[in-house]
């Protein structure tokens, strides 16, 4: 690769009548070439386990001693948008342990998500030099093989390609006309495509909230079913990712999941039997408990940068054996919760869930099988009530109880909103739940600050012996969290404010009035 | 983007064997490296296999950054492009001096390619002029080969001098023996004064070498034709140390 050229590199695809050999020997009748020894080398293609980069039209892959980033656009290479050096060894897992020319460019795209070695793939090159009297190098034409570094090594592409050199364009053009003029196939995709094109597999897109389409006129137990069903397939799949402990997101995303369906059970308990119900919801309830600290301390050691720039500098290394404490008990939680997963208790359980699952098909009771769209309007109806009721009670000096049963009703009121979006007009939902993000974000964060200090708290009164200085760190940290709790406090009132306003309930009640399809 | 300048008022010391391979084996470090021959001599583009850059003239070359940008060609080695020099380039000092901030051009020239490269490597000639001070001025690091003979010696004591008397930031010289015959007892005698009179000697030195020599038959590096070769050895580690103190 040469830093800059005006020109693109062009690749078309080799077929059984024009080899390679042929190819480069018709280059030799015109020009002064030189030929290099065939290479191989692995191609390893990066992404997180939820294709995040893929998702975003980039491609990361090591070749050789290079991590390069490429921009893809209808399947074809584009630019180089990035490339680093790497040492030998494994390639880094996080993003910001990369170079910081290549971090920045990942963040944005995988935040806390892990790098996965995705695909691998052999590539086999044969490098051609076209030179000039001089004997310098003025383009280089490369035919390449990529073949399945599984599979038996099964070749799955083949082409040829021309690449210029910097301040070298006429040579290039020269070359380029010379092979435009053969019947070859311009290459229609990137090694990457032409890899999951021969699978007939690609990368599929994943959300711990599954989008389901539902149905006016189906049956209310269907739709807990099929909400329940899929929501516990997506966590089942974040499994592997907690017990190898590759990032954090699987635990969230896994309990992300099962709050949904503990979320959606309770929404449509009133329409099935009270004992079904309540077995159901046991089961659930479990796993949420179970992960609960190990997220918790996640997100402490998540906040530790943030959390030690509010104190002043003199303070910031006496907080350290917090965060040393807190990586301990999350050692020790981890431990736990992965035992846990690999039990045959946790097994077990998972059957006799998937069968509690399977049986609520066989519901046939009147209620649960009403139409889904009514169950949706009156949820709807109920639960937007809640939520105003509560809000408008909301002031500068509510306690924080309320404000908490007030994050509680909203969660669910977005819950029925996301659930039944499918039932309900897009726009007019994506309005009201726009209008509701930054009323939750703003209560989502008054309760993370609230667990925060009682977490400070508990820290240091439960130590046996007491630092002075971690005391004032703790103490000046507690101080910091309850002075922006208070400002949420505030934010509260003024956002709630700004969402129930003429516009937010006319949507609403368009939607209630059995605007639902 | 930072700027290194191989650089001495004595000619044949190695600069452009210097700057050539210090090129090189940043380029083959992972950096994008632009070589740029200002000597009018055109060796280090030679070298390259580079043919002269007929359309830049030294107006031009300091005030259209297109002229820049179309002289530059790619070298025959990954992330390494080359701006080759002319005979024209011997007018700089002259056009300098009819210039406006004259001492400032060349890092203002620089710094419009300043997103394409991480390294910019200078290949300078033996002079101490206006184009020297805009050297002065550009570098991040002026390397200064110095062969430990006394007239070596000497130019070198002239450098540090000239650079006290001017102003200019005499840290940023960072000085190396090239061209060192390990039985040559003077060689050894003036090495030995010269790195307790002054802090600024690299640890890495470059050995008199003939497969240093023939970098003008095989056109190319040191370090391509003969990579495990003592003074392909040093050259590398004289990039490593480079890099590190950058």
């Amino acid at each position: 690769m040469n830093t800059l050229t005006s020109l693109q590199e062009r690749y078309w695809l080799i077929d059984s009548d024009n080899t390679a050999s042929r190819l480069f020997a018709m280059l030799r009748d015109q020009h002064a070439t030189v030929m290099h020894p065939t290479s191989s080398r692995t191609l390893t293609f990066y992404d997180s386990f939820s294709w995040q980069l893929w998702f975003s039209d980039c491609v990361l892959y090591r070749d050789s001693d290079n991590l390069i980033l490429r921009q893809l656009n209808e399947q074809q290479w584009q630019a180089v948008l990035e490339q680093v050096p790497l040492p030998a060894g494994p390639t880094p897992t996080f993003w910001w342990q990369l170079p910081e020319s290549m971090a920045v460019l990942l963040q944005p795209h995988l935040k806390q998500r892990a790098l996965l070695a995705q695909v691998k793939i052999l590539r086999r090159d044969t490098r051609t030099d076209i030179k000039n009297t001089d004997n310098k190098t003025v383009a280089r034409v490369i035919a390449s093989e990529f073949r399945r570094a599984n599979n038996n090594g099964k070749l799955f592409h083949s082409c040829i390609s021309a690449k210029p050199i910097r301040g070298y364009d006429d040579a290039f053009r020269t070359v380029v006309k010379a092979l435009d003029q053969l019947p070859l196939a311009p290459c229609p995709a990137s090694p990457l495509h032409a890899y999951f094109e021969s699978f007939a597999a690609w990368p599929k897109a994943f959300s711990a909230k599954p989008a389901l389409t539902l149905y006016g006129a189906q049956a209310v137990r269907d739709v807990l079913f099929e909400t329940v069903h899929a929501s516990l397939q997506t966590a089942r799949l974040c499994e592997d990712g907690i017990i190898k402990d590759i990032d954090i997101e699987f635990l969230h995303d896994y309990r992300v999941s099962i709050r949904a369906i503990r979320a959606v059970i309770s929404l449509l308990a009133k329409w099935f039997p009270t004992d079904f119900i309540a077995t159901l919801k046991d089961s659930f309830k479990e796993w949420g408990q179970r992960t609960n600290r190990l997220r918790d301390l996640d997100v402490y050691l998540l906040e530790e940068n943030a959390l030690t720039a509010v104190l002043p500098p003199r303070l910031t290394g006496a907080i350290a054996p917090l965060f040393e404490d807190m990586g301990k008990q999350r050692h020790a939680e981890f431990n736990k919760c992965r035992r846990y997963l690999q039990s045959q208790t946790y097994q077990h359980k998972m059957d006799h869930v998937a069968s509690l699952v399977e049986r609520i098909r066989s519901q046939n009771t009147p209620s649960s099988l009403s139409p889904a769209s009514d169950v949706a309007l009156k949820i709807l109806h109920k639960q937007y009530r809640k939520v105003t009721k509560l809000g408008r009670s909301i002031h500068a000096k509510t306690t924080d109880h309320r404000i908490h049963a007030l994050r509680i009703q909203g969660k669910k009121l977005r819950y029925v909103l996301e659930f039944f979006s499918s039932l309900l007009d897009p726009e007019k939902t994506e309005t009201l739940l726009a209008a509701m993000r930054q009323l939750q974000n703003t209560l989502g964060e008054f309760n993370d600050l609230s667990v925060q200090q009682n977490a400070l708290y508990t820290f240091y009164t439960t130590k046996t012996r007491h630092d002075a200085l971690l005391g004032l760190a703790v103490g000046a940290l507690i101080g910091d969290l309850y002075q922006r709790q208070n400002h949420c406090r505030g934010k509260i009132v003024k956002l709630f404010d700004r969402f129930d306003t003429p516009a937010t309930r006319k949507n609403f009640i368009g939607l209630l009035r059995g605007d639902a399809r | 983007m930072k700027t290194l300048a191989s650089y001495s008022i004595k000619g044949g010391v190695g600069k452009t064997a210097c700057s050539v391979n210090l090129a090189y084996a940043a380029a083959e470090a992972g950096n994008r490296t632009l070589l740029v021959d200002l000597d009018p001599q055109g060796a280090s583009s030679f070298y390259f296999r580079i043919r002269p850059s007929q359309n830049v003239k030294p107006k031009g070359f300091f005030t259209k950054q297109s002229k820049i940008e179309n002289a530059i060609r790619g070298s025959d080695y990954p992330r390494l492009d080359v701006l080759p020099a002319n005979l024209h380039f011997r007018k700089f000092d002259q056009l300098l001096g009819s210039l406006h901030k004259a001492r400032n051009r060349l890092r203002d020239a620089l710094a419009r390619s300043a997103d394409q490269y991480d390294i910019v490597v200078l290949d300078c000639p033996p002079t101490i002029g206006l184009l020297s001070e805009n050297v002065f001025m550009a570098a991040d690091m002026i390397v200064v080969p110095v062969i430990p003979t006394t007239l070596s010696e000497r130019t070198f004591e002239q450098l540090l001098t000239f650079f006290r008397k001017s102003g200019y930031p005499a840290q940023r010289i960072v000085a190396f023996f090239s061209m060192v015959q390990s039985n040559n007892r003077l060689h050894q005698e003036t090495m030995r004064r010269m790195q307790s009179q002054y802090k600024r000697f690299l640890n890495t030195v470059i050995p008199q070498s003939t497969d240093i020599e023939r970098m003008g038959t095989h056109r190319e590096p040191v370090l391509c034709y003969a990579p495990s070769r003592p003074g392909s050895l040093a050259y590398r580690h004289l990039c490593e140390e480079l890099l590190r103190k950058l």
